[in-house]
């Protein structure tokens, strides 16, 4: 069984469901670092992270926050020092990304999908 | 097979201002325009149903002029049935109610779309497409005349484009790019189709009740790579992403067999976007291919209207959740 090391957290599932008629959906779920990884940095510090993830703009985190703009432009440079990652794109590979990057390899027994 | 690129049409619907009835009536006027007949339209809007009255009724009616020139007139009324559809024919007001849908000819509602419901009635034709929210575009052709009843064909194909009309209405955000249909009126692809916020929450709802029944055929690891893979070939799209409690979800639908031609990425595509969501930089990605960074631009745009990802993070976040299996 595929695990990520830490306190038996499930594995990654793929469920397909049908909707509606004929459309059918998949659902893929997956242990996600993070949460783990996003402890590095400070309260403020993670939730501009998290808004970052969701493709908002500096802008609109500053909306979002109720912060200026500059406080966010500030804060992202911190974080992206803290993980040594030049911008968001890289940033957001090293929050989410596998623990030690690499090409993904297909599991151990041959199953048809 | 021929495609039908209604994209000009909504793009005029978008620069109208935002009155639904408006919003709806033009859609079928537009789609008139290019059929000849007896063919009435209105568009209408449900009111709340008031005690004692039935189901209150506002319409606004759109004549199609012979020049295809929308007019408008407004009137106020209610109907006496609360299954009430009212239909026109040849300016008479036709109403229906409930039993007259059932007709002794047994034949006088029939479920055509989950949109569009076709109502047969002794001297008409009539339909009436509803967005599921009240709003929609009733259309009407009397059958008593050879004329109306010539002009029918044409309004069975009406009803399909109103019906993908209807459907991309809900998919497509704000501004869409680009959106095909068949010659039978069947959406055959939209690009950047998104879902609206009422289908999210009803995904997340189902994805949520499915994991506390724990009953979802596990099928890990490669399934969750394969899944990767059928969205890069088109076969299937994303839907959303969700961050929560420690797992992230990856929600995908299924294309119709018609549209995956339609949705596959090309061979520049697929490289651009499989470092792209490494979270490697354009600038960086144009070195390794010898290409121009606006040429990489474009590739990873074009890529990701394709697999319906709204953004670079979400690609990225996407990418790991889906490699996650090892």
């Amino acid at each position: 069984m595929s695990r990520d090391g830490r306190s038996g957290a499930p594995a990654t599932t793929v469920a397909i469901e049908p909707v509606a008629g004929d459309e059918v959906i998949a659902i893929v779920t997956a242990p996600s670092p993070l949460e783990r990884r996003l402890a590095r940095l400070t309260a403020a510090e993670a939730d501009v992270a998290r808004l970052a993830l969701e493709g908002l703009t500096n802008q609109q985190i500053a909306d979002r926050r109720g912060s200026s703009v500059r406080t966010v432009d500030g804060q992202l440079q911190d974080i992206l020092r803290v993980f040594d990652v030049g911008d968001r794109a890289e940033l957001a590979w090293a929050l989410v990304g596998p623990d030690e990057p690499r090409e993904p390899r297909p599991r151990r027994s041959p199953r048809t999908t | 097979m021929p495609r039908i690129d209604i994209t000009p049409l909504l793009e005029q619907i978008h620069t109208l201002d935002d009155e639904d009835d408006v919003w709806f009536g033009r859609i079928a006027a537009l789609l008139l325009r290019r059929l000849q007949g007896p063919v009435g339209v209105d568009a209408f809007r449900y009111e709340p149903a008031q005690k004692g009255k039935g189901s209150g009724y506002r319409s606004t009616r759109i004549r199609t002029g012979s020049d295809g020139d929308v007019s408008l007139a407004r009137y106020d009324e209610h109907l006496p049935s609360e299954l009430g559809e009212t239909i026109y024919s040849g300016g008479t007001k036709v109403a229906l109610n409930a039993s007259f849908l059932v007709g002794p000819d047994g034949r006088t509602l029939e479920i055509f779309h989950e949109d569009v419901r076709r109502l047969r009635v002794n001297n008409a034709f009539g339909m009436a497409c509803d967005a599921g929210d009240g709003r929609g575009v009733a259309l009407s052709v009397p059958l008593n005349t050879p004329a109306g009843e010539a002009a029918l064909p044409q309004l069975h194909h009406v009803a399909r484009h109103i019906g993908s009309a209807l459907r991309l209405r809900r998919h497509i955000a704000r501004s869409p790019r680009r959106a095909w249909l068949d010659t039978r009126g069947e959406l055959l692809d939209a690009e950047g189709l998104r879902p609206t916020a009422a289908l999210r929450a009803r995904l997340r709802a189902l994805v949520r009740s499915r994991e506390a029944a724990r009953e979802a055929c596990h099928r890990e690891g490669e399934a969750a790579l394969a899944m990767w893979a059928h969205l890069l070939d088109g076969e299937w799209s994303f839907l959303d992403f969700e961050e929560l409690g420690g797992r992230r979800r990856v929600i995908a639908f299924r294309n119709p067999e018609a549209t995956r031609g339609l949705r596959a990425l090309t061979a520049a595509e697929r490289i651009v976007v499989e470092r792209a969501a490494r979270g490697r930089p354009n600038k960086e990605i144009a070195i390794d291919l010898g290409a121009s960074e606006p040429t990489v631009a474009n590739h990873l745009a074009r890529a990701m209207a394709k697999l319906g990802v709204p953004n670079r993070m979400i690609l990225i976040q996407t990418f790991a959740a889906l490699i996650e299996a090892k």
